[in-house]
């Protein structure tokens, strides 16, 4: 033991003496301050960790470097065939030296941690990133970093001459973030998907790129913990096979650390495969941008035709939210009329493994896409009161997830089975719209659920792992980065990393209650826009046209944002906050099944009427009507350009009659509710019909 | 006191010759090529951005909005655009420099002929 703390403290010396550990190491910290704070100025401290890809690329470089001179220091003086003579010698200098890498590790990461928190301090960074960001560094950091230099101690045994440098450099590509621009060309010319690969082998951030999720949070997941696991375990007993190799030369120890690989690893491997929900984000098939378009593109329709006809009236949950989602849910309901079948939505992957009656006798069911049949041995009677327990397990949709780290389940998102036959999305041109599916009727929940904590949810909390209540259009489920506090009269749960934007949120308030009032008396919509309960949250847009941020589910609200809320005050951002109200209020299933230009020009319409009628307009910013007219010029789109012009010329013309364009815009809401999907000379009957006279007002919602 | 005001108009005159006038970060992009990035631009608040994907094309076109910033640039948004087909989408944005970026979809692929551009 002596003999390896004493080569440890001579490798150190040694490092502390050189030159070059003092520039590298200034260096290094230089520009690991200048990335935290290029980062920390735009209110981004989960982007200041996430974009230091180049900083572990040049680590993983600076790491393989320092291993390969550690373990090459003796040959270069030629005292190496000194250590084979002592006793242990050779081992022991070997042990000290991956001591010396693991020190310089430490020393490095401890040092850039100062660096961060102290920029944590001056930016007012919330204390729960102090604590994610030293996970994060030991994962991203310290594993790479460690592997990186004992992949050059392996390179440096066997390899004494010069090529072990351009040997290095070409390792040094494939296993880090640079590895991906690489691999893309191999793949671009053997047409394969190497991307499995090349995330396995990259032991940085799998796509430098993207912008932090602020619910989500630093990408942390199991997964990612098991894959530094598999290659710390797999190098460091490749190198002391070769230790023991060089140092003993008996086989008998070379099979029994190869054997301790085997064994270490295997549980590992096993687990890596298991099932688990990782977000991808770069181009890979089941990454976020691509795996629910491309699904929803090839599966338009449900499998089974709709037969609303199971009101729901209550729902028991047991929900398990670790690697993935396992869920057992009791439903109660009644049928509408007598039937032997029902039909279910629940999203696809979501996959069911048994559904019994409330005597836990198995019914038999078949589950197809997004829709689950469920048959029964008698026929239910109407209105008799009926139990079915569903258990499911799978992967939720990347847009909406539930894993180890992070759930992120809106209520109109189906993770619970609802009553009636839907997809889950709709996948229109370039876009990809959710539906709003939630059970439409006051309905009691029981949650009981464990998983990442602290959850919160629209139920009223029980005790630490139970929810309940009833609600009128479902519930939401979220934990992760996540907090909560009280802005006046209202419940905020929003991201720990949008400490800034918080405090826009008072003037939004009002805001936003004042307009959903004028939106309500305008259009005549009888739906409630309760503000006492919010959730700002990553969730996807519903709209490439209009603002389309907000989901009302009348008990509380779920409101779209990014890290960027908390830079700008991009809440109070005007031009966006009446369009994203309409688009929220008038959300139902017949909205949703307009085509996507149609209901947008409709909401664009009236926001501009809005802006003129409540001299809303900002100075020098184009109304979204215009940018819209603008675009349909440009692609030279005739038909919507000369529609749009159509519209905007109504409104300019009569912007003083608003009486007129009150009935105009009624008129054409209580046609989008209509279950006839309209088309472009639809609008301009419309507004032909508006401008004679002959408008109908309805109620609608 | 006559050089303040005569830099406090030169000053005006900048600032609303630069509201007057919207930026536009464009790319075009054709078959042999892995992609194209338009110039970097001040943007804010709210970016329309647009794209098409020509008939020619073999492949479908992701036209991305990306913020230029210290490290890794920052993909802020994107849509896929099929062949004849386009594209419009409006990101709300805080201040910052931002580019259009053309990839033909998958990995390194090539295949597309068409435009996107981002306007402020």
């Amino acid at each position: 033991m002596r003999k390896i703390t004493d080569s440890w403290k001579i490798e150190l010396v040694l490092l502390v003496r050189n030159f070059w550990t003092w520039i590298f190491l200034l260096l290094a910290l230089v520009s690991v301050g200048l990335q935290f704070n290029s980062r920390l100025q735009l209110f981004d401290p989960g982007g200041a960790l996430i974009s230091t890809a180049f900083i572990i690329q040049g680590g993983i470089f600076v790491s393989m470097i320092l291993g390969l001179s550690l373990v090459q220091r003796e040959s270069v003086t030629s005292s190496n065939e000194m250590f084979y003579v002592l006793p242990n010698g050779y081992s022991s200098k070997i042990v000290g030296k991956c001591l010396a890498l693991l020190t310089a590790i430490i020393v490095f990461i401890i040092l850039s941690v100062m660096i961060l928190y102290f920029l944590f301090w001056k930016f007012g960074v919330p204390y729960l990133f102090y604590w994610k960001s030293f996970i994060y560094l030991s994962l991203y950091w310290g594993t790479s970093f460690w592997i990186s230099g004992i992949i050059g101690m392996i390179i440096g045994s066997y390899v004494k001459s010069r090529i072990a440098y351009p040997l290095l450099v070409f390792i040094w590509i494939f296993i880090g973030p640079l590895n991906s621009p690489v691999i893309k060309n191999f793949m671009a010319i053997f047409n394969t998907d190497l991307t499995p690969i090349g995330n396995f082998i990259n032991l940085g951030q799998t796509d430098p790129y993207t912008p932090y999720d602020p619910v989500y949070g630093l990408p942390m997941e199991i997964h990612r913990w098991l894959q530094k696991g598999i290659w710390v375990i797999s190098v460091t007993f490749i190198f002391l096979t070769i230790t023991v190799l060089k140092s003993y030369r008996k086989p008998v120890f070379t099979v029994l650390i190869l054997s301790g690989l085997l064994i270490l690893n295997l549980p590992l491997v096993l687990l890596f495969n298991k099932e688990e929900q990782v977000i991808r984000t770069g181009y890979e098939a089941n990454a976020v941008r691509n795996y629910d378009r491309n699904y929803y593109t090839q599966n338009t329709k449900p499998s089974f035709e709709n037969s609303d006809s199971f009101i729901i009236e209550s729902y028991e949950i047991d929900l398990k939210s670790f690697r993935n989602v396992t869920a057992q849910v009791k439903i109660k309901g009644k049928p509408i009329r007598t039937t032997e079948k029902l039909i279910f939505t629940l999203y696809h992957q979501l996959r069911i493994k048994s559904v019994t009656d409330e005597n836990n006798v198995e019914l038999s069911f078949k589950q197809v896409g997004d829709q689950i049949l469920v048959s029964f041995p008698v026929p239910l009677k109407s209105n008799e009161h009926t139990t079915i327990v569903f258990n499911y397990e799978g992967i939720s949709s990347p847009y909406f997830y539930a894993n180890d780290q992070a759930v992120m389940l809106p209520a109109y998102f189906p993770w619970l089975p609802i009553s009636g036959s839907y997809q889950a999305m709709k996948a229109e041109g370039s876009e990809l719209i959710r539906y709003p599916l939630y059970p439409r009727n006051p309905t009691k929940y029981i949650l009981r659920y464990s998983g990442p904590e602290p959850l919160f949810t629209n139920l009223q909390k029980k005790n630490t792992s139970v929810w309940t209540g009833q609600v009128p259009n479902g519930i939401s489920l979220v934990a992760g980065m996540m907090t909560e506090t009280r802005v006046g009269q209202t419940k905020v749960c929003y991201p720990v990393s949008l400490y800034k934007m918080i405090d826009t949120t008072p003037l939004y308030l009002k805001k936003v209650q004042n307009i959903a009032k004028n939106v309500n008396t305008d259009l005549n919509i009888q739906k409630s826009f309760d503000v006492s309960r919010i959730f700002f949250l990553s969730v996807p847009d519903e709209s490439n046209l209009i603002p389309s941020n907000i989901w009302n589910l009348e008990d509380h609200l779920i409101i779209g944002i990014n890290q960027m809320y908390n830079e700008g005050d991009l809440l109070n951002y005007d031009i966006t906050i009446v369009p994203a109200i309409l688009s929220s209020l008038v959300k139902n299933h017949n909205m949703i099944n307009q085509r996507e230009e149609i209901k947008s020009l409709f909401i664009a319409s009236y926001a501009y009427w809005y802006g003129l009628k409540h001299n809303s307009s900002i100075e020098n910013e184009r109304p979204i009507l215009v940018r819209m007219l603008d675009y349909y010029q440009n692609t030279k789109l005739n038909k919507e350009a000369s529609v749009t012009k159509e519209i905007l010329k109504l409104i300019d013309n009569n912007k003083t009659n608003q009486l007129f364009l009150q009935a105009f815009f009624r008129d054409w809401l209580g046609r989008l509710d209509q279950n006839h999907q309209l088309n472009w000379n639809d609008i301009l009957e419309l507004e032909e019909a508006a401008k004679s006279g002959d408008t109908k007002v309805t109620e609608h919602f | 006191m006559r050089k303040k005001i005569i830099f406090s108009v030169i000053a005006a005159i900048l600032l609303l010759a630069n509201s007057a006038f919207a930026v536009t970060s464009s790319a075009t992009i054709t078959s042999n090529m892995t992609g194209a990035n338009g110039a970097e631009y001040s943007m804010t608040n709210y970016i329309d951005n647009s794209g098409q994907n020509y008939a020619s094309s073999t492949n479908t076109l992701w036209v991305e909005l990306y913020r230029a910033v210290d490290g890794p640039d920052q993909r802020v948004n994107g849509s896929l655009v099929a062949i004849n087909g386009s594209t419009s989408w409006r990101d709300t944005v805080s201040t910052g420099i931002y580019y259009i970026h053309l990839d033909p979809d998958g990995p390194f692929y090539t295949g597309c002929n068409g435009w996107g551009k981002a306007v402020d």
